[in-house]
């Protein structure tokens, strides 16, 4: 299994290697001079290639890229162009804010999906199962970015309640901090939640029918025990694999939801970034995706042999 | 006929029911109800999109009225009412909800058009002939797949520029936002592509396969007369799917300033910009456009639940599932 992840480990490589290169090429190959965004549109020609010149920009694309790749190898992602900060530093400050966002609404997204899911297999047809998979199909159905506004609006309406504003890191206060966090991951949850709850069922009610469970039944087994002991572990393996693929949605939603609560994390980052054409943001920024993505993909495979002992990686 | 016949041995009836078009119509509404609500919603979108530039009762681009009218204001100048109110510089929010269908249907069914068929394509390719050409196709899947998609999407439309459009007939509105389809497209037909070859790779062990080679048929035959009829079903589950989370997506991308150019009538960008200050006080020009598209993507998920059930394999005959 070390020997698997290690290789897997190295596969990394290449394939960051090639993200960096396309994403580099792609954004500068593309006609458009970023010195307009922070010079303005009356900049003069002088004025650009002055800036060009500070920032680099003004060398051919081969060096700046090996420039860009050493800087990175040596832990230094460079400087943003908008305001010469250094990216290092700002990731340090913005990524306790968006892993707190992922962290909680992957949490919520989990818990909710699979218990729902569980519950309406075991009780199926009955009011409960029907209720979970109306929720399902109109949560999956309502876009993330309509429910965070329909979050921000209508408690206001209703109750004149509006979250307390301006973000506070988690230690300073953590109350205001979670009252800030737990009502909109709880809502970037419905979606993920709405997808596992109907993969869970699926898959449980196919495990509830398979021999080995009627064995655990005929021996006497409670049905607790039957479900939560013996069925439910096989049933997750499918969720698994949804659940690898919603680190990739989630991060998406994270962008949204810093985006409506003005949460300052890597969303809104991002997402400047890539308005601003910041060369070396979207670098990062692109990478950084690309690791936590990959390392999501990496650990579901590796949770399969922890669910199902058949399965060995070698 | 052999069954009918003893079907009369046992006294079973020998006359087999028909049904006409009504009635097999009112068989799959009775079945299916959600997937039959699913079918009039999705009916009921293509019919806007596609005819309204005829029935709404303002200009969807200008500011008809005083700003932020509360819905059912009659209009003093042309007494016209505006049944859903104005937004925020005084436009016709039902007007503007109306001509939104437009973008999101073209760019909806431009990119699910051109994904199915060149994810298709790619997949039965790989799928059958594996070799050099599936490992391109594999690895660049896996390359791609490392981007988030949501990221992914916004860079290649903001390098590409937001697109604009001046609206007239779905056609020209499609080509018109044409960069926003390409952005689409990319990464949908990796995904596409790896469904459809999984399924070439089991479908190519069948015997009929064989049979057809023995024959003598070239590989171009076997793909296209025996091969693709059995992955329709796939494929169009895989569309349906699709459909939704491409309509969804456009929307996330307007909403977030990057679909179409500020000021075009689109579901997601209705829901952001000036009109997010007044949301508070004027909530019809956030609910409008947001329950637009929650029902739209409804109907597509309907719909596709319905006919996965109806079409794969492994879930045929089996009630309640889902």
């Amino acid at each position: 299994m070390w020997a698997y992840t290690l290789r897997r480990l190295i596969f990394f490589l290449p394939v960051l290697l090639i993200v960096s290169l396309l994403t580099f090429f792609a954004t500068r190959l593309v006609p458009g001079e970023p010195a307009l965004t922070f010079l303005g549109q009356q900049a003069r020609i002088e004025e650009i290639e002055a800036w060009n010149r500070h920032h680099g920009l003004d060398r051919p694309l081969a060096v700046q890229y090996f420039d860009w790749l050493g800087g990175v190898l040596r832990g230094d992602p460079g400087e943003s162009l908008a305001g010469g900060q250094n990216i290092g530093s700002e990731l340090r400050a913005r990524l306790p804010v968006t892993l707190m966002i992922l962290l909680f609404s992957f949490g919520f997204t989990m818990v909710i999906g699979i218990t729902f899911g569980v519950l309406a297999a075991v009780f199926q047809d009955s009011w409960l199962d029907h209720s979970v998979r109306l929720f399902a199909v109109f949560g999956q159905s309502i876009p993330p970015f309509y429910k965070l506004t329909l979050l921000m609006i209508l408690p206001a309406i209703w109750w004149e309640y509006a979250p307390p504003f301006g973000y506070v890191p988690f230690w300073n206060d953590p109350l205001r901090a979670l009252q800030q966090i737990i009502p909109p991951t709880l809502m970037l949850a419905i979606g993920g939640s709405a997808t596992l709850m109907r993969i869970t069922r699926t898959s449980l009610l196919d495990v509830l029918r398979a021999d080995y469970v009627r064995t655990a039944r005929s021996k006497g087994l409670k049905e607790r025990s039957v479900v939560l002991r013996h069925a439910v572990r096989n049933a997750l393996i499918p969720v698994l694999t949804i659940a690898g693929t919603l680190i990739a949605a989630l991060m998406g939603g994270s962008l949204i939801l810093e985006n409506i609560t003005s949460l300052p994390g890597l969303g809104q980052y991002t997402f400047n970034g890539v308005i601003q054409r910041d060369y070396n943001v979207i670098m990062t920024m692109v990478m950084y995706a690309a690791i936590v993505v990959m390392s999501a993909h990496l650990a579901v495979d590796l949770l399969y042999a922890v669910l199902d002992p058949r399965i060995r990686y070698r | 006929m052999a069954t009918i016949a003893s079907g009369e041995l046992v006294g079973l009836p020998l006359r087999v029911r028909r049904r006409g078009p009504v009635g097999k119509v009112w068989r799959f509404v009775r079945r299916r109800p959600t997937g039959a609500l699913g079918i009039v919603l999705m009916a009921l979108f293509v019919t806007i999109a596609v005819i309204s530039p005829m029935i709404v009762p303002f200009d969807a681009n200008r500011s008809v009225g005083r700003p932020l009218q509360s819905p059912g204001t009659v209009d003093p100048r042309t007494g016209k009412t505006f049944w859903l109110g104005t937004d925020a510089v005084g436009q016709d929010v039902l007007s503007r909800v109306l001509q939104g269908s437009q973008i999101s249907l073209a760019v909806g069914a431009s990119v699910i058009l051109i994904n199915v068929t060149l994810g298709t394509l790619l997949g039965m390719v790989a799928g059958y002939f594996q070799g050099p050409v599936d490992y391109v196709i594999q690895r660049s899947g896996e390359v791609w797949s490392a981007f988030p998609e949501l990221i992914a999407l916004l860079l290649i439309v903001s390098l590409l520029g937001t697109p604009h459009t001046t609206g007239g007939n779905l056609l020209s509105i499609a080509f018109d936002l044409r960069n926003l389809i390409f952005a689409f497209t990319i990464g949908a037909v990796f995904g596409g592509s790896r469904v459809v070859r999984g399924v070439t790779l089991a479908l190519k062990q069948n015997d009929y396969v064989l049979a057809a080679r023995a024959i003598g048929a070239t590989d171009t035959r076997i793909i296209l007369r025996h091969l693709l009829p059995n992955l329709m079903p796939f494929v169009i589950i895989a569309a349906t799917a699709g459909l939704g989370a491409v309509i969804l997506g456009e929307a996330t991308l307007s909403f977030l300033g990057l679909g179409v150019a500020p000021g075009t009538p689109s579901w997601g960008q209705d829901l952001s910009g000036r009109n997010r200050l007044f949301f508070r006080e004027a909530m019809w020009v956030a609910l409008a456009p947001g329950t637009a598209i929650s029902l739209t993507v409804l109907g597509v998920n309907l719909f596709g639940d319905a006919l996965r059930d109806i079409l794969d394999p492994r879930l045929r005959g089996a009630r309640g599932r889902g």
